[in-house]
């Protein structure tokens, strides 16, 4: 499989009047053709800050400083405004997370469904309009004609994120990336998005780059996930890797604090105590380290390095490191061999 | 949407008739009439006046019969211009104020809006500065210093602008009204765009608009646009029927025959007829303007939608 994505690097800073938040600090993600990857992490780890720059969009006074990122071997950084307006939504597509204000109120699904048709396909009005109806009839949009000429209010929410996801297809991108699709819907309907995203996924042959803080919705679509904590990756690997063979404390706790089906309703769940290191002043180790019931001396002077576990899957944490004591997981919780 | 129309029609009659009513039983409230004067008339003059005018009758009885005339479109004879009737003088000031108006809501809007936009999208730069200093000025300056200070400088040291706008008969008679007319209207709608922009260009869907591959300027001109001027339309009805009917200050200063003076000298004058004609005039004119303009949030925002209490 070719590369599709490819990230190196990548520093993304918010100059903001107190000082400069580093939100994304030297990060690589590599994205395969027809491959979905995960990215999973907290609020405010930079996953969402990793994908508004490879769409060139993030917003004043954020910045990429440094790094950077190739699509299909070209580097988008490199690419003036004009350029990326070409790319966006035609060769690299976006589904954001609130379906419900991510919808322009005061024109029709129709008149916004077929934008990026108009501007990329050249198509008429005519031709881009029965397109259009395909895309809602292709997201099981029921009636699409009278849909059409609908307003975003007279949808329901999960109904506007099946046109959100049309609208990203209808330039049939290579590579979609999907903010936190299913986050502000209700379980079942997440149900049915993911759904519908891995069967278009398969039809269409579309990367997909998901951003999540719920590994639960990435096992299912991912092949691989990226798991970012501080503006940095800390483990990355097959989704067997990180659900079977976790290596990084952090990930461990993110597994934890999953709900499982057959919980009793006496046992509790896992959180991870504590907050993420302010991104005003990273810490110069690990910046997990606060909230690492492993930390020890060296996790606070220097930051690991990406330790290989096996071929795919590495993590950052100095317990993978020779000199470190072992320390095994197992899905009862962790324990000093 | 039709029964909604009827409800408002209605409802816009009755406002009317509870404006005709008060401002009837007001005016005769007030000590005074028509024929006082500081050195009084000679009673049998007052006399014969008041009964040529029906002044003598009871309130009620007069204000009964000016309904009559009212239903018939008649406004009544001026109590101080003779044999002029309230009909014709507002006929004669109206179309001047009008049209001084009409000009300045255009020169409001081609104005007040871009200057809006344009400090909303270059937040904080020397372009959002430098509107927003003229824009609270004008919010600050009232007309008749800025009207003043206008003919001062433009008409009198420079002689760029002709003093007496009287005619409004050239182009070039309208700058100095139009700009001290809406001078006010111009600067807040200037901060009212301002203000909508900045919130409606941190909305999610116009970062949607931008991941399409939308250029900046469909970005604001389709997108972001049509959401910001949904508070500029409220403004507008009033805004209209404000500059329509003219300001007494501004046509006074520059000398300006239209409905403005009517209005204000009517009452002074205490002259009954012109104004309760003038009331009317202004009010059905403000009642129609908002009428029109939740007809055009409609066409803005199809969130809205118009019913009435019982259907909705």
């Amino acid at each position: 499989m070719d590369k599709l994505l490819e990230i190196k690097n990548l520093h993304t800073s918010f100059f903001t009047h107190v000082g400069e938040v580093k939100a994304v600090r030297g990060i690589n993600i590599d994205v395969y053709e027809g491959e979905a990857i995960g990215i999973v992490g907290e609020s405010g780890c930079g996953k969402s800050v990793t994908s508004l720059s490879v769409m060139g969009l993030v917003p004043s006074p954020g910045k990429v400083i440094e790094g950077q990122i190739h699509f299909k071997g070209e580097d988008l950084l490199k690419k003036s405004e004009k350029e990326m307006q070409k790319i966006r939504g035609n060769k690299i597509a976006m589904i954001f997370q609130d379906p419900m204000t991510s919808l322009n109120p005061v024109y029709t699904i129709g008149d916004q469904l077929i934008e990026p048709l108009r501007i990329h396909k050249n198509m008429d009005k005519e031709a881009a309009r029965q397109k259009a109806i395909e895309l809602l009839r292709e997201v099981r949009i029921p009636d699409p004609e009278r849909r059409l000429k609908q307003y975003p209010h007279e949808f329901s929410g999960g109904m506007r994120q099946r046109v959100m996801i049309a609208m990203a297809l209808s330039c049939q991108p290579e590579l979609v990336i999907a903010d936190e699709p299913t986050t502000a819907l209700d379980v079942t309907i997440q149900a049915q998005i993911l759904e519908l995203m891995k069967e278009l996924k398969e039809k269409f042959n579309t990367s997909i780059m998901l951003i999540t803080h719920d590994l639960g919705i990435v096992a299912d679509l991912c092949s691989r996930i990226v798991v970012m904590y501080a503006g940095v990756i800390v483990e990355e690997g097959a989704v067997r890797d990180i659900f079977y063979n976790p290596k990084h404390p952090y990930t461990w706790g993110l597994l934890k604090s999953i709900p499982k089906v057959n919980m009793t309703s006496k046992e509790r769940l896992v959180p991870i105590d504590g907050q993420p290191p302010d991104l005003l002043k990273p810490p110069a180790g690990c910046p997990f380290v606060p909230r690492c019931r492993y930390a020890m001396r060296i996790c606070q002077q220097q930051h690991p390095a990406l330790y290989s576990v096996s071929e795919n899957h590495r993590a950052a944490c100095w317990l993978l490191d020779s000199q470190a004591p072992p320390v095994e997981w197992d899905r009862e919780g962790v324990s000093l061999k | 949407m039709g029964r909604y129309i009827i409800h408002r029609v209605v409802s816009m009659v009755l406002t009317i008739f509870f404006i005709v009513t008060i401002t009837f039983f007001l005016m005769h409230a007030i000590p005074g009439g028509p024929f006082t004067r500081e050195k009084p008339l000679p009673e049998a003059i007052i006399k014969a006046l008041n009964e040529k005018y029906h002044l003598d009758d009871p309130v009620w009885k007069q204000y009964l019969d000016y309904w009559k005339d009212l239903l018939r479109g008649d406004l009544g004879p001026s109590f101080q211009l003779k044999h002029r009737s309230v009909n014709e003088l507002i006929g004669l000031g109206f179309p001047i104020t009008a049209k001084l108006g009409m000009v300045s809501i255009l020169f409001t809007l081609l104005l007040g809006l871009p200057m809006g936009i344009i400090s909303a999208l270059r937040q904080g730069k020397w372009e959002d500065y430098t509107t927003m200093f003229i824009a609270t000025l004008g919010v600050t300056i009232p007309s008749f210093v800025l009207a003043t200070v206008l003919i001062y400088l433009f008409g009198v040291v420079w002689k760029i602008f002709p003093v007496m706008s009287s005619k409004l008969t050239r182009p070039i008679e309208y700058v100095m009204p139009v700009i001290a007319l809406s001078g006010y209207s111009l600067s807040f709608i200037a901060r009212l765009v301002r203000s909508s922009m900045l919130d409606v260009i941190q909305q999610d869907y116009i970062r949607t608009a931008r991941a399409k591959g939308l250029s900046e300027l469909r970005v604001i001109y389709k997108h972001a646009l049509k959401n910001a001027v949904i508070p500029v339309v409220t403004y507008l009805g009033p805004l209209a029927a404000g500059l329509l009917t003219g300001s007494f200050v501004i046509e006074k200063l520059f000398s300006i025959p239209g409905m403005g003076g009517y209005f204000v000298n009517s009452v002074s004058n205490r002259d009954y007829t012109m104004i309760m004609g003038s009331t009317i005039f202004y009010s059905v004119l403000l009642v129609v303007m908002n009428f029109i303009v939740d007809i055009v949030y409609v066409l803005v925002d199809p969130r809205i939608k118009l019913v009435t209490v019982k259907e909705g």
